[in-house]
């Protein structure tokens, strides 16, 4: 038996330990922000690059290793839908066109385009001198396949789908020219076809590999996919072939860096000492605690840019009392305070948001939401108007003998970091709220059978058709569908249909603002934060830039510093 | 001893069939679709979700499922992943190796610190060194292994840079993983050793050998030993199946591939084919390293005989 020593020395060092283990999270590590977040393309806003001196002629050589977060599934652009397959295939492929930070149309594949009166039918001449990493030429017949395979809805199951809606076929006209067409108008497709994920694949190496070709891809790309060890890395190398660099670039001809690897780290502590090492060259989200000190030091650079789409943003179940009544769904958005949220569980690197899309999103309405600023004491004023009174002095609200109580199904990985601070926002405004920190799988599960009162979603999209899956309430979970507000109102549905229908831009502009508008007025949403992407350099690796929908890293122009 | 090898081949089928159907009927239990997981938030057209699921198979009836599954994996197919749609064998193979090595250091570590540890201390018991010896093994025990890797990435390989944070492979970048683990396992080893050294050393048989005249050295070695080896011998044999799958922790702070981040990813991921496969995988390996050290014990102990 241990003597009275040995307890007394074990008690000291025990409680130090523990103090010491104080701060760190019990459950699973931090993994931070989600890996299925599918980014489609953005108006971006700012894209700081600090720090970068231009060195004359840049040497070609160096190896450049990013961390990322999570490890991609499948290389494959028919079926891909992870941020992170996205930022790994924006350097092996090429897309048909490319889009620069003013949202400008640039030539990638293809050198001209025409689109038709109702958006339905796109003409694009390609250029010929472009061949795939295995040798395969591109022309016509290879971007033919590559939309069919888009457009078809057994193959083309990724996130390209959404693009690829009632696709109708492609003509070959020429050899170097195509003819697309749609069965309704599809307003944004060129905009689209930018998108990091829409990359154009070798048939030759699809037909080869068949069902395992994600794992093996070939496309037009500065960088040419060389082995994927399991588990640990993917490596690229330099595609010595490549002379079809966009113009927007600050050279033309191969890549400078020899090989590119992805190494997958899930845990923000570590990838943020892999970069302190050097073992990382550039990396994904860190905790948002580093941000200042990483800014201030010489040695990295951060390149950030505001995603667009639906913001990270509660959504309100219209179906289930206390939440289906519009002044008790108000008084929550009054209750909360965005930038109080953004200041102390982001240390200010994530920004408050305040309607139902970010304002870099295509089609962004600013009026919409305004109405709403952070007023506990207008939250309380409209719930006592309502008749929610707090009778018995216990802080939470009544009316009828019914309590004003909110159930609250929290994803634990998504939300850690905020959703106490919310419950707490809340609660002092006179509700009781039953928050359950749930994994993933079951709190989307809560959401999909109509159990929340509030629910967390977001998602990244470059326009304002992200509305549609949202909020059209055909979309109401039965088995795959994303509106969780349950709200049913022909009103919107018809706005959100003619909004996604429309050809004629400023047409679309308008429906979709009427949407934003009513969406806010009926409070159907609380607006929490708009994702700020950042990644973090070693300012060794010159000129990581990001593409136009802040999101995706481009390594083309990357050298390393002499 | 046959008849007793052929009794325990046959529990042991039967005990891998029994998890692998309580396995399969949790995961259906529990709520969760992994498709619709899959998509996340990328918002894509329900037809589109329901056909993926159709062609996977998810949406027949679970006996179906489950029947299917069996009769493939008999046939050595694991099936694929929902996720990544790579063969589930193919997974386990490639993740496997740096698993066993992980657990297989962490273990050695263990035993080599633990071990003379717990001896040191039963053969100078009371002393101040075995008081200190119990305190870094109750440390050992209770220390987070998520707080202990941090805190010997950012001291090792942060600022000393003698190692480097991504623990890979077998070479340096296995050191602080292991040690993570096997600081741990020491801790659990030097006192499980220790408690039966005490015990063996003050039993009546030593006390013959030390009358007739055996040096104290030969008394331990020779005949104390053997005897407390026998439950060390029997928490390898538990602890392996922690550490296969346990390490999980580890293999997430290090970045190191394994079977334990592949079952927890799978398991959050609702990717029934991975779970399936992980879990069979691992309680094969378990079921066989047990038997194993059964019949160990007949070796270190002549008076264990099985009919």
């Amino acid at each position: 038996m241990p003597n009275r020593c040995t307890k007394t020395l074990t008690a000291v060092l025990l409680t130090l330990t523990l103090v010491a283990c104080a701060g760190q999270p019990a459950v699973a590590p931090t993994t931070s922000a989600p890996a299925q977040v599918q980014p489609t393309t953005s108006a971006p806003t700012q894209v700081q690059p600090t720090a970068q001196i231009a060195t004359p002629t840049p040497k070609p050589g160096g190896d450049l290793v990013m961390g990322l977060n999570a490890e991609p599934q499948t290389l494959d652009p028919a079926t891909a839908v992870m941020e992170q397959e996205g930022v790994v295939m924006r350097n092996i492929y090429d897309t048909v066109i490319y889009v620069d930070h003013n949202n400008n149309l640039h030539p990638g594949l293809a050198t001209s385009w025409q689109q038709s009166a109702d958006a339905s039918t796109f003409t694009f001449k390609i250029r010929t001198d472009v061949t795939f990493q295995d040798g395969t030429p591109f022309d016509a017949q290879a971007l033919k396949s590559n939309f069919d395979r888009f457009g078809d809805p057994k193959v083309g199951t990724g996130a390209v789908s959404t693009y690829f809606a009632d696709y109708k076929g492609t003509e070959i006209l020429d050899p170097s020219t195509v003819r697309v067409s749609f069965g309704s108008p599809h307003s944004t497709f060129l905009l689209a076809l930018g998108y990091g994920i829409m990359g154009i694949a070798s048939p030759t190496a699809v037909q080869k590999w068949g069902k395992d070709y994600g794992q093996h891809p070939v496309g037009t790309g500065p960088f040419a996919f060389d082995s994927w060890q399991a588990g640990q890395q993917i490596t690229l190398v330099r595609n010595p072939s490549y002379k079809w660099a966009p113009d927007f670039f600050n050279h033309q001809g191969p890549a400078y860096l020899d090989r590119v690897v992805f190494r997958f780290i899930p845990e923000d502590a570590t990838r943020l000492s892999m970069l302190q090492t050097g073992e990382a060259s550039v990396i994904e989200q860190f905790p948002a605690q580093d941000y200042s000190w990483l800014q201030k030091d010489s040695s990295y650079y951060l390149v950030s840019g505001e995603a667009p789409g639906l913001p990270t943003i509660m959504m309100m179940n219209t179906q289930k009392p206390p939440t289906d009544e519009l002044a008790v769904r108000q008084a929550l958005i009054y209750a909360t305070d965005q930038e109080g949220l953004v200041a102390k569980a982001y240390y200010e690197t994530q920004i408050p948001a305040h309607g139902v899309l970010a304002p870099t999103t295509l089609d962004y309405d600013p009026q919409a939401g305004q109405q709403y600023k952070y007023d506990p004491e207008k939250a309380k004023a409209i719930l006592q108007q309502a008749g929610w009174v707090d009778t018995n002095g216990d802080g939470i609200r009544e009316r009828n003998g019914k309590q004003l109580e909110i159930y609250y199904p929290a994803y634990r990985v998504w939300e850690g970091s905020y959703m106490e601070m919310l419950q707490s926002m809340w609660t002092s405004v006179g509700f009781k709220v039953d928050m359950d920190q749930l994994e993933d799988a079951a709190a989307w599960d809560a959401a999909a059978t109509g159990k929340h009162n509030v629910t967390n979603m977001g998602s990244i999209s470059f326009d304002a058709s992200v509305l549609i899956p949202a909020f059209d309430s055909s979309n109401i979970n039965t088995t795959g569908g994303y509106d969780f507000t349950l709200y049913r109102d022909p009103n919107l549905d018809k706005l959100l249909v003619d909004a996604g229908k429309a050809s004629d831009p400023a047409q679309r502009a308008d429906l979709y603002a009427q949407a934003q508008r009513l969406i806010m007025d009926q409070a159907l949403i609380i607006p929490i934060y708009d994702f700020e992407r950042i990644l973090a350099v070693r300012a060794s690796f010159v000129g990581v830039t990001m593409d136009y929908q802040n999101w995706y890293p481009y390594f083309y122009d990357v050298y390393m510093k002499q | 001893m046959l008849a007793y090898l052929i009794r325990r081949l046959l529990v042991s089928v039967l005990v891998v069939i029994g998890v692998s159907l309580l396995t399969f009927s949790m995961m259906h239990l529990v709520p969760g679709d992994p498709v619709e997981l899959m998509y996340g938030r990328n918002l894509v057209s329900k037809e589109i979700i329901q056909n993926v699921r159709h062609e996977l198979g998810l949406d027949l009836p679970l006996p179906v499922q489950y029947f299917r599954y069996v009769t493939h994996a008999l046939g050595g197919d694991l099936g694929r992943s929902v996720r990544s749609q790579r063969p589930v064998l193919q997974e386990i193979l490639a993740r496997a190796p740096s698993t066993f090595e992980l657990a297989f250091s962490g273990l050695l570590i263990g035993l080599l610190i633990g071990c003379p540890v717990g001896l040191l201390s039963a053969l100078r018991r009371g002393s101040i060194a075995d008081r200190l010896a119990m305190v870094f093994a109750l440390l050992g025990v209770s220390t987070p292994q998520f707080w202990l890797g941090l805190m010997l990435i950012f001291l090792f390989a942060v600022h000393l840079n003698w190692f480097p944070v991504l623990g890979l492979g077998v070479g340096r970048g296995l050191v602080l993983p292991a040690l993570t683990m096997g600081l741990g396992e020491a801790g659990l080893f030097a006192r499980l050793f220790r408690s039966n050294m005490l015990e063996v050393l003050g039993q009546d048989y030593l006390v013959v050998a030390r009358a007739k005249g055996l040096s104290e050295n030969l008394v331990v070695l020779r005949h104390a030993l053997r005897n407390a080896l026998i439950p060390v011998v029997t928490l390898i044999g538990l602890e392996t199946g922690y550490l296969l799958a346990g390490a999980v922790v580890i293999e997430v702070v290090f970045a190191r591939p394994g079977l334990g981040s592949l079952a927890v990813d799978g398991i959050m991921n609702r990717d029934f084919p991975i779970v399936q496969g992980v879990v069979l995988f691992t309680s094969v390996v378990f079921v066989t390293i047990n038997t194993v050290t059964d019949i160990l014990y007949t070796v270190l102990d002549p008076r264990i005989r099985y009919a």
